[in-house]
């Protein structure tokens, strides 16, 4: 570059310094922008990082000291006979047992039900130092139990009363807060042979861990010591439920936060646009005066990358307490409905956050960059012509092909996810929905334009439809911002009202029948279960009909986790309780036990179709229809209670149904169910329990609707900030129009449909695509992800949103409108200067 | 009959702070119907702000200004605004049109403000353009004319609801001499139709195509 054409830097950093310190406005909205983008940021990287530490501090063991599991096919097994076996094995392994019961915590206010974990050895790392008469609690559950380190306390356990002195110790993720630790031995009083219900194993060898697994689980079935058949699993495979619960909810943040992203960059450009119109005269100037183009565009380069840095560092420290609130939001959320401790891992928190600055200055930089580019536009002249800086019209030359190339990519993506099953092309039909929006907003802009041509209408109409043709390119960014922010909140509208609509009518036809019990504990695998002499007792009181129990037990097929379940499945197909996917409802094989209902999420993962032959602990069941199934994400199959208890003898119901007789009254059937249950048990009407289901839905959606609002948040700021630009560069024509004779009124009511109609456009575009995009998570990225169907439905919570948007734009442009007005009627002149 | 433009001793005094500069000194002037007037001056004299103030922008520190024979003394900012779109036209050195209106709609817009109808404002305004040749631009957005385009387009905005007066300020400024030359043409072409016009102006050129010249100092006119 020639020196003679360049700026001294001294002189152009003063004069980018000063004008951006004369414009506080851009800071102060660049920092609301970064400090709302920085928060989900902040908020994803937290959750994923509770996640991870999920894993680490689950069950109360690390998965990498302990790194496998071996549990029974059902029921429970002898430590001792597995002893022997590895015994035969010649390996070197470090082991710990451990085993649940439902036990009573004496407390001054009378007994309350906890889970008793009787475990072994001393490598755990959440029980160290386990001594005879220590019963150690988490920390946590010592607080919720009201119990105190030192203290001591009195358990009661299948009727045999243990005591000891508390230990507390760290969190015991995977564990409810109720469970505390006993040494194992004093859970087999009763002479059982030890019987538990997993082991922990590490192998000491220097063999691969599947190398082990493999050949252990070939090994077992051929040990004739034991008595029982178990499987081996990775405790990481077990987890799998938390990590569930974290990738749905890391997928859902993440793809808001990247729109977000995208949306604030979008945004920050805008600003930095609006900052250099302002200046454009000045840099026209320059440029006369012999300092080069690219010179001028380097040195606003500096100025933009300046502004984002430091709004970006301030974005983030004030996002700070809006990401801790979210985050206490997704823990509690994940303790109220899967028990999950998620807490800790806040060290490595604060090495992310340095990440997260980083990024946002990044972004900012970005996104003024792009602004900046508008400088390069700017030519000289030597005049001080400052007519029409706002005139930026979209050239269809360029706007409608990139409006087919777009609709060209999503019909082929549409194509794609159709025609085949993979999750891949699910999430491409997602990506192309966002272009489509993105690359068909130009076009739009340019077309109606030419449309409302043919309608004469008001002038006020002419002023908005003038307003599209002549500005399109100085708006395009905002716009664009808006429309995929709306398709985003209208996507995730319907997604999440048609998920909740199909769970309503599921937990109406599923949850039939008058009362539920089941176990008092929430909690995972074969803990929590009801004693199977309940159920005739239950049938003995007064005003019943019919009670229904419920078996469950997890196992696994090749590698995979399998819920196998089952009932009564005579009265069930009586009561009509299934909803059908495919294939049909035939009493007789169901019955018999020769063929088997099976979820969607197991027709999915297991490549399962009606008619096809599955094996259940060696026993072969026809798939005689798939069903709709949300109780557990994982897959699941239900057969007939015979064919359960003959491939799991030691199995007790999960739960019970309760059908009363005709004019029986509920609450006192209730209460005298409550007697008969006691603490093991909870009774609940099912009114209640379809309630209770909903209300865990909307909480474990309650983060997602937040962050809706701040997508919301963000667009909004996006076009308000596009329509004071606009305003800005047109005060001279608002000083003309009041020169002419337009009533003030009039000037801002043309501002105000001139607003309206440009946030409409994106707006309406984006509840479009927000309807495909929304169609598309519910028929395409949800069966695939999650495996299980969900009806869609249309709702009118997106139109809402999207004219609170389009008034909400268009009340700030009333107010800026009349502000403008109201110093250029002060300042109103004929002349020019 | 009454004068299209009548001023008796305006004066303008600024307050801003420090002193109290006085820009113009008792100034009297008429205008007669179809009469075309230049007013010139050097830079600083208060040519626009006699302009500001006759085109009731501004309000006078005394004196009163009287359009068709009405005194707009004491006007609310309503009689002002109904005045300036009845009775006043106006031109700008730098045009001025609403750039998001197209030509036709700039020009149908004065005509619709004082309750034309579209069709009928449609009519006039196509009438209009004819007069200035540029009946075959209406469609055109504002910013694909050239200058000399943009002027006559805001000249016929300035005639098309047929006002008592037009004030230009410096018309010519940004046109080069031939369209210049044009543009003054066009302007004397509207006091045929007995349209008073006042042109600030630093033009010897222009001000010859006047009927009478004013020459101002000082906040007076000499």
């Amino acid at each position: 570059m020639n020196p003679a054409t360049r700026m001294p830097g001294w002189l152009f950093r003063r004069f980018v310094v000063r004008r951006a310190l004369q414009n506080p406005v851009r800071l102060l909205l660049l920092v609301c922008a970064i400090a709302i983008s920085s928060t989900l940021i902040s908020s994803v990287l937290r959750v994923s990082l509770a996640g991870v530490r999920a894993f680490e501090e689950s069950l109360g063991y690390s998965a990498q000291d302990l790194p496998l599991i071996v549990s029974p096919r059902g029921g429970r097994f002898s430590v001792n006979e597995f002893g022997r076996c590895l015994a035969a094995l010649r390996e070197n392994f470090s082991m710990v047992a451990y085993r649940r019961e439902v036990g009573e915590l004496v407390t001054p206010s009378g007994p309350r039900a906890v889970s008793v974990v009787g475990i072994t050895g001393v490598t755990d790392t959440d029980s160290p130092g386990q001594r005879p008469g220590e019963i150690t609690l988490s920390d946590r559950g010592a607080r919720k139990l009201g119990v105190r380190a030192g203290e001591e306390i009195h358990l009661r356990v299948n009727g045999e009363p243990l005591h000891g002195t508390v230990s507390t110790g760290t969190a015991t993720t995977g564990l409810s807060d109720e469970a505390v630790l006993v040494p194992l031995s004093w859970l087999s009083r009763g002479g059982d042979g030890v019987l538990v219900d997993a082991v922990l194993l590490r192998p000491e060898g220097g063999e691969p861990l599947d190398e082990y697994q493999r050949s252990l689980n070939a090994f077992l079935p051929s040990c004739a010591v034991l008595s029982v058949p178990l499987q081996v699993d990775t405790v990481a495979s077990r987890l799998a439920r938390g990590e569930t619960l974290v990738a749905a909810y890391r997928l859902n943040v993440m793809i808001m936060a990247g729109m977000t992203l995208l949306v604030c960059a979008l945004l920050v450009s805008q600003a930095t646009q609006l900052s250099l119109r302002t200046i454009s005269r000045e840099l026209s100037v320059l440029q006369t005066l012999g300092v080069g183009r690219v010179a001028c565009f380097l040195g606003i380069l500096q100025e933009a990358i300046l502004m984002g840095g430091i709004g970006a560092v301030i974005g983030v420290t004030l996002g700070e307490p809006l990401t801790v609130r979210l985050t206490e939001l997704f823990l509690q959320t994940a303790h109220d409905i899967y028990n999950l401790d998620l807490s800790g891992g806040d060290s490595a928190y604060v090495g992310q956050r340095v990440v997260v600055v980083v990024g946002m200055m990044l972004l900012a930089a970005a996104g003024s960059a792009l602004g900046a580019v508008e400088a390069l536009r700017v030519a000289p002249s030597v005049g001080t012509r400052s007519e029409h800086l706002h005139v930026k019209p979209i050239s269809s030359r360029w706007a409608h092909p990139v409006a087919l190339v777009s609709i060209g990519l999503f019909v082929l993506a549409y194509g794609a996810a159709s025609w085949t099953s993979s999750t891949v092309a699910a999430y491409l039909f997602v990506a192309a929905s966002l272009l489509v929006v993105a690359g068909c907003t130009p076009s739009v802009l340019v077309i109606v334009p030419q449309c409302l041509r043919w309608a004469r209408g008001s002038v006020l109409m002419w002023f908005a439809r003038g307003g599209i043709e002549v500005g399109g390119r100085g708006f395009l960014l905002g716009a664009i911002g808006a429309g995929l922010s709306m398709t985003l909140i209208c996507s995730l509208s319907l997604l999440v009202g048609s998920f909740r609509a199909t769970l309503e009518k599921w937990t109406l036809q599923r949850l039939q029948g008058d009362l539920f019990v089941s176990a008092a504990l929430e909690g995972s695998g074969n803990d929590t279960r009801l004693s199977s002499l309940l159920a005739p007792h239950v049938r003995g009181i007064p005003g019943v009909r019919r009670v229904i129990p419920y078996y469950e037990t997890m196992t696994t097929d090749e590698g995979r986790v399998l819920v196998v379940s089952a009932s009564d499945l005579a009265a069930q197909l009586e009561r009509g309780i299934y909803i059908v996917r495919s294939g049909t409802l035939e009493r007789t094989p169901l019955v018999s036990g020769t063929s088997a209902l099976v979820s969607e999420s197991a027709a999915r993962k297991l490549h399962l179709s009606v008619g096809d032959t599955m094996t259940v602990e060696g026993r072969k069941i026809r798939v005689g229809a798939i069903i709709q199934e949300f109780g557990t994400e994982h897959p699941l199959i239900q057969i007939d209670q015979g064919l359960f208890l003959e491939l799991y003898p030691r199995q007790q119901p999960k739960n019970l149904t309760i059908d009363l007789k005709p004019g029986a009254q509920i609450a006192s059937v209730k209460g005298e169910l409550e007697h008969v249950v006691g603490a093991v048990g909870m009774v609940r009407d099912n009114r209640e329990l379809r309630e209770y289901a909903l209300t865990l839905f909307d909480r474990t959606f309650r983060i997602t609707l937040s962050i809706r609002w701040i997508v919301f948040s963000i667009a909004l700021l996006g076009l308000v900030l596009a329509s004071l630009q606009n305003l800005w560069e047109r005060r001279r024509e608002i000083k003309t129009m009041h020169l002419l004779g337009f009533s003030p009124p009039q000037i801002v009511g043309a501002h105000v449909v001139e607003s309206t109609v440009v946030c409409a456009l994106p707006v309406a575009i984006g509840l479009f695509g927000g309807v495909a995009l929304g169609w598309g998570l519910t028929a395409f990225v949800n069966p695939r992800s999650f495996g299980w169907s969900i009806d869609f439905s249309l709702s009118v919570t997106p139109v809402v949103i999207a004219v609170g948007f389009v008034v909400a734009v268009a009340v700030v442009t009333l107010m800026a409108t009349r502000v403008v007005l109201k110093r250029t009627i002060e300042e109103a002149t004929l002349s020019d200067e | 009959m009454d004068l299209p433009l009548n001023a008796r001793d305006l004066t303008k005094t600024f307050h801003n702070g420090v002193t109290e500069p006085t820009i113009l000194r008792g100034i009297t002037l008429d205008l007669q119907r179809g009469e075309f007037v230049a007013l010139m001056g050097p830079s600083g004299c208060g040519k626009s702000t006699l302009l500001n103030i006759l085109g009731l922008a501004e309000l006078p520190t005394s004196g009163e200004v009287r359009i068709g024979g009405a005194s707009t003394s004491n006007a609310s900012t309503h009689t002002l605004q109904t005045f300036r779109r009845e009775k006043l036209g106006y031109v700008f050195q730098q045009f001025n049109l609403l750039s998001t209106l197209t030509v036709r709609e700039n020009v149908m817009v004065p005509l619709i403000l004082n309750g034309v109808g579209v069709d009928a404002a449609e009519v006039t305004a196509d009438e209009v353009l004819s007069r200035v040749g540029l009946r075959d631009r209406a469609d055109a957005m504002p910013f694909t004319l050239s200058g000399g385009e943009k002027q006559r387009v805001a000249i016929a905005r300035a005639v098309a609801h047929k006002p008592l007066v037009i004030l230009a300020d410096e018309p010519t400024g940004s046109l080069d001499s031939r369209t210049g030359a044009q543009v003054l043409e066009l302007l004397r072409e509207q006091t045929e139709l007995g349209i008073a016009i006042l042109m600030a102006t630093h033009s010897e050129a222009a001000s010859a195509v006047c009927s009478r010249t004013l020459h101002m100092r000082d906040g007076m006119l000499e």
